[in-house]
């Protein structure tokens, strides 16, 4: 009797196990979501109102679209692997859920590489639009956020010529800046860091829109500078250096030094770059001491001098140090000009001085411009490439 | 309505599970002990289930500490 | 009278102790919003300050050996007052077994599947927990040996996959914190995941050599403690002060793992993680209560209360609370004191057994 019992009571449990095995009760399939790469936020017409694009994954048409094809033409010669949908609306939260409206899938986020925002709408404050991407459970932190000079709309049409979707470009040439060190990489969790603190500015890079005639590329050429969530001011490519000298975070770029015996100029390539903040509080006079180190090789000369001697390299080393420090004071004054905290002063200050950092915070909007910073660089010129003196004929 | 059908075929699977052990062995103490807590685990469940506002402890341990023994940090 | 029939070696305890310690791994950074940057501050001292409160558990249970902490709790107070402290015991483990059960189960619903109905993950959680106890403390002990050696390897590894994504500064200014903020975040520390361990008072007499107790009680509390301090670390580190507004530092942390572009979105592993830990936590607090109401009752086994129990576990879980926010405000104000009432009172139950000369 127990053994039948229990028998029929173990394939009863069986069958019964079989049931939340199959499926989960949230389960999306594959093919009724679609891919978000890239979402941009514009201004709309109405006042209060933003227009939201996100840019689609065409999975059927990845192979088949080739690399250039013009956007958006009425019968062009091939087809785009992306879908931009765009709708306007006064919360980015409801936008989205009325793209259900459009688009016969479910749009899924978390693959999401990039967050541009239109210039005119970061010039409005952006905390109150970006929320949903930082509270949403499908949007993720590393996500890179980039400012556009044009609108978002458009920027997400240029068909880029290596890549096969223009979010993933986007993501990738902001990435690649530190080839050059000429605009920051910023993702949502450093913007979100830096929008929390009550004295730094937040930064993002600057994108835009150039046409060469008939060919549209888009083009990475500086830094937006936010106060606490509203755009003041931008950097231009020099002054970014600067700034990204400060915040130690040079990989790498190309300076140009006028060779001091007059002959052409060097190419000075930075391999290395180190920056330390150390805040100084005397009297009521706050120093900031800037300790930069930077290792360079030098990558091409314009003349035919060997500039390989040691006294030419300590010359050379010597411009360097002198070629950053305008860089950095550059972006100093514009920093000082628009008045935000860029390079996060008042956050080291906190670091060594808590509890002067107490009363200095309720006025750091008097004090920032006031603040003396002393530089102190040090550069090492490594190697001069793959020969010393240059090909020329030997000076008689 | 559904909910409650699973609900209560749930609970007799487990008394169906249980039971017949301890009345072959004449175990009435657990018997009855396992039949209290049975009871009170189906009205909760039915009670959950019918969605009917129980209190929750937790606010009445709130209140106990917070109100009354005034020990809280908020 | 031996309820359960199971013995566990004092190594066994070491790693179920620390099993069990470790399931709040995820759950203390809930103070993140009263101690900002200086959490790990308050995991160390929570950590020294129980240290002297699990040895007293220990010198009870040695004073008392083969007893749990309901017979214990007989002896000492008397018949009658000694089953009242016994059923509050009760009532606190199955409270406890109850919020991290509703914990898990947002978690979860909020990360995984938001669609899914809380019960359902609960169910379906509580079974397996409901499962295990039903089978005894061997087979929870032994399964927690293989938990725990999983759980540190995880937290290695994420740690060290962060490591370029850390910003020592993040730590800095140390020691700016008001006194009221730090005892505050040492009660709930203290409290929280450390001394929970009263509940291995029921647990005790069915270790194998008691006197070795102290040992494995203590490597198990120091094992648990390092592994939430690695765990709080690296969240401070790569998170900064956006870990103060997150609901989950370690799984947004995790999140932002991204090596190479092929090593990446690894926070499924960490959320492994919480369901094996807390699952431990959870079935340990369960065997608990089950056994405690079984010795209260004077019954013969444990076993047929296994289910009723966990059913009614599930109901208090889903009554608690209905969104997180209640449980951290409550875990973080009076929590504090309500949990440490049942931690602290095997002290009065010490003092008082010493002063009787118990047992004669």
């Amino acid at each position: 009797m127990k053994n039948r019992m229990g028998f029929i009571l173990e394939i009863i449990i069986c069958f019964m196990l079989i049931l939340p095995i199959s499926g989960c009760w949230s389960r999306h399939e594959l093919n009724s979501l679609s891919f978000v790469v890239g979402v941009g936020l514009d201004k709309a017409e109405k006042p209060g109102e933003i227009q939201l694009t996100t840019q689609v994954v065409k999975p059927g048409e990845l192979k088949s679209a080739s690399a250039k094809n013009k956007s958006s033409g009425s019968g062009g010669n091939g087809t785009n692997a992306y879908w931009n949908i765009k709708r306007t609306g006064y919360v980015a939260s409801k936008i989205i859920r009325d793209f259900s409206h459009e688009s016969s899938h479910r749009l899924y986020f978390p693959h999401n590489q990039v967050l541009i925002i239109e210039r005119k709408l970061a010039e409005e404050g952006i905390q109150k639009y970006i929320d949903t991407f930082i509270r949403d459970n499908e949007t993720r932190f590393n996500v890179l956020i980039v400012v556009s000079e044009d609108r978002a709309n458009e920027v997400l049409d240029v068909s880029p010529e290596l890549e096969k979707l223009p979010a993933i470009n986007i993501a990738k040439l902001v990435e690649t800046q530190n080839v050059t060190s000429e605009s920051p990489t910023v993702r949502l969790i450093d913007f979100i860091r830096r929008l929390m603190n009550k004295t730094t500015a937040p930064i993002a890079p600057l994108i835009r829109v150039t046409s060469d005639g008939n060919e549209k590329t888009v083009e990475v050429f500086g830094t937006a500078v936010f106060k606490h969530d509203k755009l003041v001011g931008e950097l231009n490519k020099r002054e970014t250096r600067g700034l990204l000298w400060v915040i130690n975070k040079v990989k790498g770029g190309m300076i140009d030094v006028a060779v001091p015996s007059g002959d052409g100029t060097v190419s000075l390539e930075i391999m290395r770059a180190k920056s330390k903040m150390t805040p100084v509080i005397q009297d009521d006079t706050i120093l900031i001491k800037l300790d930069i180190k930077a290792e360079g090789i030098i990558n091409s000369q314009s003349g035919s001098e060997d500039i390989t001697s040691p006294v030419h390299v300590a010359s050379l080393e010597k411009e360097l140090s002198a070629e950053i420090r305008k860089e950095i004071i550059a972006a100093l004054k514009t920093a000082k000009d628009l008045n935000s905290d860029i390079f996060g002063f008042g956050e080291s200050i906190y670091w060594k001085y808590p509890s002067e950092w107490k009363k200095l915070k309720m006025k750091w909007d008097e004090v920032f411009p006031d603040i003396e910073v002393a530089l102190n660089i040090d550069t090492t010129l490594r190697s001069t490439g793959n020969i010393s003196a240059p090909a020329v004929p030997a000076k008689e | 309505m559904a909910v409650i059908f699973l609900l209560t075929i749930a609970f007799v699977a487990i008394g169906l599970f249980e039971i017949p052990a301890l009345v072959r062995n004449k175990h009435w103490r657990e018997l009855a002990v396992f039949s209290v807590f049975f009871v009170l685990a189906f009205i909760l469940a039915l009670l959950q289930a019918a969605d009917v506002k129980i209190p929750s402890p937790v606010k009445g341990m709130e209140y106990l500490f917070k109100d009354i023994l005034k020990l809280s940090y908020y | 009278m031996r309820l359960e029939r199971g013995i566990i070696s004092s190594s066994q305890l070491t790693f179920l102790v620390a099993g069990y310690v470790q399931g709040s791994v995820m759950v203390v950074a809930i103070t993140n919003i009263i101690t900002k940057q200086y959490t790990w501050l308050v995991v160390l001292s929570g950590l020294a300050a129980s240290i002297p409160l699990a040895m007293v558990y220990i010198a009870l249970a040695r004073k008392f050996p083969g007893k749990d902490l309901i017979q214990i709790n007989r002896i000492v107070y008397g018949p009658y007052l000694g089953k009242l402290v016994s059923a509050l015991y009760i009532w606190f483990f199955c409270s406890i077994a109850g919020f991290m059960l509703t914990y898990v189960g947002e978690i979860i619903k909020y990360y995984m599947m938001p669609e899914t109905p809380k019960y359902a993950i609960c169910i379906l959680f509580a079974c397996i927990c409901a499962w295990t106890v039903r089978n005894g403390i061997e087979v929870l002990a032994r399964t927690s040996v293989i938990f725990v050696m999983i759980i540190i390897f995880v937290i290695l590894i994420t740690f060290f996959l962060l490591l370029k994504d850390m910003q020592l500064t993040n730590f800095l200014p140390f020691f700016d914190l008001s006194l009221k903020d730090f005892i505050q975040g040492t009660h709930v520390m203290l409290t929280l995941p450390f001394s929970e361990i009263v509940v291995f008072l029921m647990v005790m007499p069915y270790v194998n050599k008691g006197v070795e107790a102290k040992k494995s009680v203590i490597l198990g509390l120091i094992i648990g403690g390092v592994s939430i301090l690695i765990d709080t670390v690296r969240n401070t580190a790569v998170l900064g002060v956006t870990s103060t507004i997150m609901v989950s530092p370690s799984i947004e942390s995790v999140r932002l793992i991204d090596l190479a572009e092929i090593i990446t979105r690894l926070e499924m592993l960490v959320i492994t993680l919480l369901l094996i830990a807390m699952f431990i936590k959870v079935s340990v607090m369960y065997y608990g209560s089950v056994l405690g109401i079984a010795r209260l009752f004077n019954l013969r086994s444990y076993r047929p209360l296994v289910l009723p129990i966990g059913s009614i576990i599930v109901s208090l879980s889903i009554l608690s609370f209905t969104y997180l926010a209640q449980n951290v405000g409550f875990a973080t104000g009076t929590g504090p004191f309500f949990t440490l009432t049942f931690e602290f009172s095997p002290v009065i139950t010490l003092l008082i057994a010493k002063i009787r000369k118990l047992p004669k």
